[in-house]
């Protein structure tokens, strides 16, 4: 009888948890969530902005470089997790956001794994828009590795009853999904950029493409979303750019260790060659985690097939350094050591105007070097 | 050598794994099962049990919160439900029934769980494979040693 009596409490428990979510759900009236494959904390954060330059009481949450909570005030609080990241932090989010009197949640979508993803979209957060920022293959292990198996991977964030913002070079790659897709062309935010140049020069065209067009339809007009963009304050994930003199050299520090996969890095990179148009040569710190060995096989195979050669010297460290270094040659690795030793010894090889550019992983080494380059570097262009 | 059957049961298990990537229902189950295998009113009742369960899940995921080790207990705890209704109440109604009873308490729950992970006949394609094998691998080996 006992398994009885615990089945019976275990089935009740998760009523009224559903029934209690339900009635907070209700208490908000517009729910957004951000997914794609990068970009998801930069779009998250800047949509919060802009909608509080509207006049809404926002609570946003971000889950990438940083997990953050970022309440109606504009203040920002980190969120302490005791154990692994779960999909039930969004069902607390919830809960904080009908208590801080928020009538706007925008939320960055934490699932990689499908099954995941679905009981995020339709049951915890029931988002009336969802942003998809771009699909690209970045944990391949859960999403598969061509566009259309990440697009099959992500279709699961679409609640039915949801306006689905996607860029229309990737609405493809969704099929027969359901929602009602709405493609965001490229180049769509040009009336704002027009305006305010320095928006291009500071974001993505993407993220300025996808937030434009979700905050159009939200009915807010272009000059507070150029005013709530341009007040958006971002994590330690951001492209950013420093100078670092040294002696007679003066080099350039590239943060592009949040764009992970290859296709976001040359992005990056691109973006970032862009804003130093003096730039000579480039070295890089590719940082590896041990815990994402999909995405060290396919930096491998990447660098393998003409990646490397974009490179005056890189220089790998992390985890899997010691494999990474036997597999490509041409790749020099740095074992244990701070954030000081690896820059000046990447910088060491490095002529005048130089671009010492980090990718691959935030976490570890990554985080440490941006730190480090946050305290010496002098900020630069953006 | 029904208990030594167990271990063979397991390592096949493993075996099949390592090769195919594919999981026969839990890395545990074939090692119950083939011990069973000359009973398949058992068997029969067990898989009746696992697939149940997995309409019950398919049926409430609609209105819980389930996933991840929430699902995993919803499959092993309503399973357990129905290996009880099996034990206790079914051969009050039906005596035909006693003997159509599971294989343990948590077989059934484990099997539901790995069907919805992986898909129903990978699943139990896999599970008749990997506890067949190991049943002859067994005798087989008992024949040697």
């Amino acid at each position: 009888m006992l398994v009885l009596l615990l089945t019976s409490v275990f089935l009740l428990s998760l009523l009224a948890e559903k029934a209690w979510h339900r009635r907070r759900l209700r208490a908000l009236p517009l729910r957004i969530g951000v997914t794609g494959t990068r970009g998801k904390s930069t779009v998250t954060r800047l949509l919060a902005s802009v909608l509080r330059e509207d006049g809404r009481r926002v609570l946003a949450k971000t889950t990438g470089s940083e997990a953050r909570l970022i309440l109606p005030d504009g203040s920002e609080v980190e969120i302490r997790r005791r154990g692994i990241p779960t999909i039930l932090e969004q069902k607390g989010l919830v809960r904080r956001a009908v208590r801080a009197g928020a009538d706007c949640l925008v939320a960055e979508m934490m699932s990689i794994r499908p099954e995941n993803l679905f009981v995020e979209a339709h049951h915890l957060l029931q988002p009336n828009v969802v942003a998809v920022t771009n699909v690209r293959a970045d944990h391949t292990e859960a999403m598969g590795n061509r566009p259309d198996q990440v697009g099959a991977a992500l279709a699961p964030a679409f609640h039915p009853r949801a306006a689905v913002f996607v860029p229309q070079s990737s609405v493809r790659y969704f099929g027969s999904a359901t929602g009602s897709i709405e493609p965001v062309p490229a180049g769509i935010s040009s009336p704002l950029t027009a305006t305010h140049p320095q928006l291009q020069r500071q974001e993505f065209q993407g993220d300025l493409d996808l937030v434009y067009q979700v905050a159009r339809r939200l009915g807010v007009s272009g000059e507070v979303i150029a005013r709530g963009i341009g007040k958006a304050r971002h994590d330690l994930g951001r492209l950013a750019l420093w100078i670092l003199e040294r002696g007679s050299r003066r080099l350039y520090l590239v943060n592009a260790f949040s764009a992970n996969d290859p296709e976001s890095t040359w992005e990056a990179l691109d973006k970032a060659r862009a804003l130093l148009p003096d730039s000579t040569a480039l070295a890089g710190i590719l940082n590896l985690r041990s815990d994402r060995p999909g995405r060290t096989l396919q930096w491998l195979s990447e660098l393998r097939s003409g990646g490397l050669g974009r490179f005056a010297q890189l220089y790998v460290t992390g985890g899997h350094a010691v494999a990474a270094r036997r597999s490509v040659r041409g790749l020099r690795r740095i074992g244990r050591a701070s954030p000081e030793e690896i820059t000046e010894t990447v910088a060491s090889g490095l002529p005048d105007r130089g671009i010492l550019f980090g990718f691959g992983n935030m976490a570890g080494a990554g985080r440490l070097i941006v730190e480090y380059w946050k305290r010496v570097g002098e900020p630069y262009a953006l | 050598m029904p208990y030594e059957l167990s271990f063979v049961g397991l390592l096949a298990s493993l075996a099949y794994i390592s090769i195919t990537g594919i999981h026969p229902g839990g890395v545990i189950v074939p090692s119950y099962l083939v011990v069973f295998l000359s009973r398949p009113s058992r068997l029969a009742a067990t898989l009746a049990i696992a697939l149940l369960t997995l309409l019950c899940y398919r049926l409430a995921s609609r209105h819980l919160i389930l996933f991840g080790s929430r699902r995993f207990a919803f499959m092993v705890l309503v399973a357990a439900v129905w290996t009880f209704l099996g034990y206790r109440i079914f051969p009050a109604l039906v005596p035909a029934s006693i003997e159509f009873q599971a294989i343990g308490w948590v077989i059934p729950g484990l099997i539901s769980n790995t069907c919805e992970r992986q898909g129903i006949w990978l699943t139990l394609a896999s599970l008749a494979t990997v506890t067949v094998a190991a049943f002859f691998l067994g005798r087989a080996l008992g024949t040697i040693i």
